[in-house]
């Protein structure tokens, strides 16, 4: 597919947005962040890093010069700054984890949906398996193992997730397979490569990209607990789990070091939850 | 239907066969690593040996495996390295509390989220379905960790109202419970709301709730005979599969509010590397959920008669 | 004048969409009487349902009554109180629904549901509401009353649902009843036993009836006036002998013209498709609605104003839609569609299956069956199938749901294997070769036209690109210039405008997806194509268009057909030989003449009989069966017939396989029954043998049979 015709594809799908008031407002508070993240050496009024003056409140000056518009941190460091930069590690680390967890459950779930028998049945139990383990207990396992850090993150993600989109596309390609171009295409002798690929999956895209913004917003969550748990991102990386967690000593003290970090992760999630209703709405009506 | 409920048994127990060999295998394979867990780090190699040689390490693994199960399936789950007491002493309080944090939260939790889903779906696209619909969307995106931010900051720091933690040193106090089940209703009621008011809705527009109205039904009877009926079979098994769902977020609500409760336990154990706690908390939070996915394929199968006479 | 029941004065009803207005029934009336029956009749999308919904006051939320009135004896319903409404609905207005199985509720046992109506309207006890029930049931011939109330809906077979809610529609003896497409989701012979029901019903209780249906033939059998509906308007209206005999609108003319009839065959009487579509609501012609499909249209008379029916003097009833309607001679024997059908010379032999067998196994797990060691069931789909087909003919498949139809195509296509017997395809078995192991000239030799419209295209490819790949994989061509020109030439094949190419199958309609459908299976010269119901979802007018396109596409290539159907009209129209299958078993074949009079197979002629006809001037022998087609899995044993037919000789029936009679040279039929007692039968349809009897009755039937004849 060329460049033109995909943005096309956006305008129009963005045109379709319209129709859905919560989907556009979804749609521009992820926009924001989006815009947040790419141009946060812009925005950010001080190095994220850098050790300025400890626990100052909200709007306290800086002697050096500028606001410290949402006050800073224990080690002095600007709170502002670290959630600005904090967006580029949510934004790095959660849509590469959900990518690779999509992938890894749309092939499985094409392979047991598309073949179904003893292919379908192994699949199906080793998914079954992991989805026994409630969700959070698998990351602490997985990460208090292996040890946290960016890439651990995304395997720990695409192994917990994996599972539950490939129960989703497995009913998809259960569905779709019986369609009658998919029998048209057998009938003319398509591989199963084929069939999968091209006949199935893209005519399940629609029920996948609402499930998609979801599981984003959840993969953010996720990121955001084992932050908060102490098994996120090691410091001194900008993360917002990990900065709401820094501050649970003096919490009672200095509340706000907590509650922006706390703002900026659900009004993210807000907004992906907010953009997937649009969809389904949207799907829904056509 | 019985021919249903032995195969789904019998998978049931080949989940929990494969999740302790897998469990089993991860955390035992390599014993000298057990060894240092066990003894500290400043151990020296002699004395890791003799430990590993005493505790009969040194058999093949099928071997300890199926000594490890039997003594497991005996409630023996070996000693607990940090609390150096029977894993079996504390496991079960924990779980008890937990079981109490659990109770309360879907006791409110439940009907509040089936009488919203069904006032919502009941005529969908008015006024209050969309209120309804709204506040559940906000309310699932906001996560348990930042609401008992905001809440604490509410309720605890400004009103002065709650205690701030529910350690409950000074024996069981229900106010404690307030703020943990607050936050762990608040994020999940949105989700069964939602599913509720998706399956109402379905219902509402069959041909069957057509014919209900058209024979002449007054519309409660619509309502209560023969929408909620078939209304209610998909959201009990997503009630029942919340069960894993509230064992996730339990786990960060009580190391939140440093409640003593089976999930902060489980999280102890994993920072410390407390191998047999590990083992025995991760084996009752399969078995949990795994019993409630039983429970709720009998229940569904149960609920619905295509299903029960076939 | 007695009081009417219903009477419906210039009822106009819109649908308010994000697009805006869009009117879905304009201007409509009717009155009607106490037991008198009404049909409404026309095509998807003409507004004969939303009539039905707005007399129960039951349009969604976004339709409305935009004009006129409804008035149900006297008292208008838009204007009752919502419990006054509530006591009319299900007790004086009742309704029988498209869907059984839909309108029941899964989860409560039959018996509460009809329980429940009665208990709703009348303060009665629930021992006196049971015994009613029970009474109803039996009214409406369901065996064993008892055990249905106390089942649930999916645990009784669809026809006996369709009986349970005509049952709770009649339960608290409504004065109106409305019928929509009560049987469309039904096998023809359970059909016809509904249709018998719905009459000797009608009867009985002397109930008024609205009969919704898009299929003329039904309305002929259970209505004694007509509403002829084209979008959203009424464009004839008047007695069936009026409508059927007499017709004044050209839209009326191209419908009859449109339906096969089982009485003639494709050189006898060839369909005339109305050109072009359906207009969709918004787009509208002004003038008549019909104008841009219409042969008799003028530029500047028909596109006016808005036209108003008018009453056709001398006849009562009678009125139409049309501005030329006095000029018009519709029986005139038209030029335009000259006979272009021709008996074929039938070539060599293209497919030969012999004694092909299809079982399934279902694993059966449970612990039970697994210690008793059966754990296999054996279902048998086709059993010892033998047919031939040649080069330019047309075989029919005709049999109804479960018959394993649908099996033998699969077989046949490779996507399935035969568990014995043998498929020759030019020769070569290709029975037990899976579509991924046949070569690809054995592949492209046989290709397939779907059922589904909407199903049949991939929606996230383009036309043109779904054609392509076809032609590269069946090596037609490889280089990309050739195979563009070859997609423009099959667009052209199939009658579309060459600009499809670029086109999703959104943007396109029903019968332009089947076209698309059958340009793909003709994409690599195939030499036999299966049709598995190609027209059956499509709406009576397309539905002659495609199934001419196919016709002319096969005998211009030489095509062998395998056309599989449960339409005994259509098969009648379009076949040379005719095989019935009964529950994977051949019946009975041979050619069509042969298969459509006597000597027939008892359950050929219960089939045969079951057709609705529209056609005023047939007459039909009528051959009901009893009780449901048998499952599969769990077949008669003797011949797969016994537990239905009507004319069962006795034990013999249900131990033995029956043995094939050959009735003459390719005629055979597998019965018990000695073929001269088969022969003594009449046949099913009569054209009237005495014209001048009926002529006495129906004054107008000898121009019917003019151009029946045609």
């Amino acid at each position: 597919m060329n460049n033109s015709s995909m943005f096309r594809r956006l305008f129009s799908a963005i045109g379709l947005l319209r129709e859905s008031k919560v989907g556009m407002i979804g749609a521009l508070i992820c926009l924001f962040w989006v815009l947040v993240a790419i141009f946060a050496d812009l925005i950010a009024p001080f190095d994220p890093l850098s050790n300025l003056l400890p626990m100052q409140a909200p709007l306290a000056e800086n002697p050096n010069g500028g606001l410290f518009w949402l006050g800073t941190d224990l080690l002095g460091r600007d709170i502002l700054s670290r959630i600005i930069y904090g967006t580029q590690t949510v934004m790095i680390y959660a849509p590469l984890a959900t990518f690779t967890a999509y992938v890894v459950g749309i092939v499985m779930g094409l392979a047991g949906g598309y073949y179904q028998g003893k292919v379908d049945t192994l699949l199906s139990f080793i998914a079954n398996v992991i989805l026994s383990f409630p969700v959070l207990v698998l990351y602490i396992l997985i990460i208090s193992s292996i040890g946290a850090s960016g890439a651990n993150i995304i395997l720990a993600v695409t192994f917990a997730s994996a599972p539950g989109i490939f129960r989703i596309v497995r009913g998809l390609a259960m569905d779709l397979r019986s369609r009658e171009y998919v029998a048209a295409a057998q009938t003319r002798g398509e591989s199963g490569l084929w069939i999968m690929f091209v006949e199935i999956l893209p005519n399940a895209r629609g029920p996948l990209i609402v499930d998609a913004c979801l599981r984003l917003g959840y993969v953010i969550i996720t990121i955001g607990v084992l932050g908060f748990l102490g098994m996120g991102l090691p410091p001194p990386t900008p993360d917002w789990g990990g900065m709401i967690s820094e501050s649970r000593a003096l919490f009672s003290v200095f509340p706000h070091m907590a509650i922006f970090p706390c703002i900026a992760i659900s009004s993210l999630v807000l907004g992906l939850n907010m953009l997937s209703d649009g969809l389904r709405e949207i799907s829904l009506r056509d | 239907m019985i021919k249903l409920i032995t195969r789904r048994i019998g998978v049931m127990l080949l989940t929990m066969l494969v999740v302790s060999v897998i469990l089993f295998l991860a955390l035992e394979l390599n014993i000298d690593s057990v060894a240092i867990k066990v003894l500290g780090p400043y151990s020296s190699e002699e004395q890791r040996q003799l430990w590993l040689e005493a505790n009969g390490y040194h058999r093949p693994v099928l071997e300890r495996y199926l000594s490890w199960a039997g003594s497991f399936m005996s409630g023996d789950f070996g000693d607990s390295i940090r609390f150096r007491v029977p894993v079996a002493d504390i496991l079960w309080e924990r779980l008890g509390n937990t079981l109490i944090l659990a109770g309360v939260t879907f006791g409110i939790m439940i009907p509040l989220s089936i009488l919203l889903g069904v006032l919502s779906g009941m005529k969908e696209g008015s006024l209050l379905d969309r209120i309804i619909s709204l506040i559940c969307i906000i309310t699932t995106s906001i996560p348990e960790f930042a609401s008992a931010v905001f809440l604490s900051a509410i309720f605890v720091f400004s009103w002065q109202l709650l205690p701030g933690t529910s350690s409950m040193l000074a024996g069981f106090d229900p106010v404690q419970l307030i703020l943990p089940a607050m936050v762990l209703i608040g994020y999940g009621f949105g989700y069964v709301a939602r599913m509720t008011r998706a399956s109402m809705a379905e219902v509402m527009s069959t041909h069957y709730i057509r014919t209900a109205v058209l024979k002449g039904l007054p519309y409660r009877q619509v309502i209560f005979r023969h929408a909620l009926r078939n209304a209610l079979i998909a959201p009990f098994t997503i009630i029942m599969l919340q069960v894993n769902w509230l064992l996730s977020g339990v786990i960060v609500v009580e190391y939140a509010f440093a409640y003593k409760g089976f999930g902060a336990l489980l999280l102890e154990a994993s920072l410390n590397s407390d191998v047999y706690l590990i083992e025995a908390c991760t084996m009752v939070a399969v078995c949990a959920a795994v019993l409630t996915q039983l429970i709720a394929d009998i229940g569904y199968s149960y609920l619905n008669p295509r299903i029960r006479f076939s | 004048m007695r009081q009417p029941i219903l009477e419906i004065e210039n009822l106009s009803i819109s649908y308010f969409t994000r697009a805006g207005e869009i009117p879905a029934v304009v201007d409509f009336n009717m009155v009607l009487h106490e037991g008198e029956s009404i049909g409404l009749v026309g095509e998807s999308g003409c507004g004969k349902s939303t009539i039905a919904m707005a007399i129960m006051q039951y349009l969604g939320n976004n339709a409305k009554v935009v004009q006129g009135s409804i008035k149900f004896k006297g008292q208008d319903l838009a204007l009752l109180s919502k419990e006054k409404l509530r006591q009319f609905r299900g007790n004086d207005i009742a309704m029988i629904y498209q869907e059984p199985m839909a309108s029941l509720n899964p989860s409560m046992l039959i018996g509460q549901q009809l329980i429940e109506v009665l208990r709703c309207h009348q303060s009665i006890s629930k021992e006196q509401a049971y015994c009613q029930s029970l009474e109803i049931l039996e009214n409406v011939h369901l065996p064993d009353p008892q055990r249905v109330m106390a089942s649930y809906p999916h645990q009784i077979s669809g026809g006996q649902q369709q009986r349970v809610v005509i049952a709770m529609a009649l339960l608290s003896k409504p004065s109106l009843l409305l019928l929509d497409e009560p049987t469309t989701a039904l096998d023809v012979t359970v059909e016809a036993g509904i249709v018998e029901l719905v009459e000797e019903l009608a009867a009985k209780f002397n109930t008024a009836m609205i009969y919704i249906s898009h299929n003329l033939g039904l309305i002929l059998e259970t209505c004694s006036r007509v509403n002829v509906m084209y979008s959203g308007q009424v464009v004839e209206v008047g007695t069936i002998e009026e409508v059927f005999d007499r017709m004044k609108h050209p839209y009326t003319k191209g419908l009859f013209d449109c339906i096969p009839l089982p009485t003639a065959d494709k050189y006898a009487r060839p369909l005339k498709p109305i050109r072009g579509q359906l207009p969709l609501p918004h787009q509208r012609p002004a003038g008549c609605f019909f104008g841009p499909r219409c042969d008799h249209f003028v530029a500047g008379t028909c596109d006016q104003q808005r036209i108003e029916i008018s009453a056709v003097q001398d006849q009562q009833d009678h009125a139409v839609r049309c501005v030329r309607w006095q000029e018009l001679d519709l029986y005139a024997p038209s030029e335009v569609m000259t006979v272009q059908a021709e008996p074929q010379v039938v070539g060599e032999e293209i497919l030969t299956v012999n004694d092909m067998q299809k079982y399934y196994e279902i694993k059966d797990d449970s612990l039970l069956a697994m210690i008793k060691g059966n754990s296999v069931k054996v279902v048998k789909a086709n059993e010892h199938l033998s047919f031939k087909a040649h080069a330019g003919e047309t075989v029919a498949i005709v049999g109804e749901s479960g018959c394993g139809k649908s099996t033998f195509a699969k077989v046949l296509m490779g996507l399935e294997s035969a568990s014995s017997g043998e498929v020759l395809l030019n020769g070569e078995d290709i029975g037990k070769t899976h579509v991924t192991k046949r070569r690809t000239d054995q592949t492209s030799a046989m290709q397939m036209v779907f059922q589904n419209p909407f199903d049949t295209l991939n929606p996230s490819l383009t036309i043109g690109s779904q054609l392509a790949r076809v032609i590269r994989k069946f090596g037609v061509s490889k280089d990309k210039k050739e195979i563009q020109a070859k997609v423009l030439e099959l667009l052209d094949l199939v009658k579309l405008p060459a600009d499809f190419a670029k086109r999703k199958p959104r943007q396109l309609s029903g019968g332009q997806k089947q076209r698309v459908g059958i340009a793909r299976a003709f994409a690599g010269n195939p030499s036999l194509v299966v049709a598995d119901e190609p027209v059956s979802a499509l709406d009576v007018s397309v539905a002659a268009a495609v199934t001419r396109l196919l016709m002319n596409l096969q005998q211009s290539q030489q095509t062998s057909l395998v056309f599989i159907s449960h339409d005994l009209s259509l098969v009648r129209y379009l076949a040379d030989r005719v095989v019935v299958i009964y529950l994977g078993n051949i019946v009975e074949q041979g050619s069509t003449e042969e298969v459509f009079s006597p000597p027939y197979h008892p359950y050929t002629e219960a089939l045969i009989s079951a057709i609705p006809v529209a056609d005023t001037s047939v007459q039909k022998k009528r051959v009901i069966l009893e009780g449901d087609i048998p499952s599969a899995m769990n077949p008669p044993s003797g011949c797969p017939f016994n537990t239905r037919c009507p004319r069962k000789l006795g034990k013999i029936c249900e131990e033995q396989k029956p043995p094939e009679i050959e009735a003459s040279g390719g005629h055979r039929i597998a019965c018990h029954i000695p073929l001269v007692e088969l022969r003594a039968v009449d046949p099913v349809f009569m054209v009237n043998p005495n014209p001048s009897l009926k002529e006495a009755k129906k004054p107008h039937l000898k121009v019917i049979k003019n151009v029946s004849n045609k």
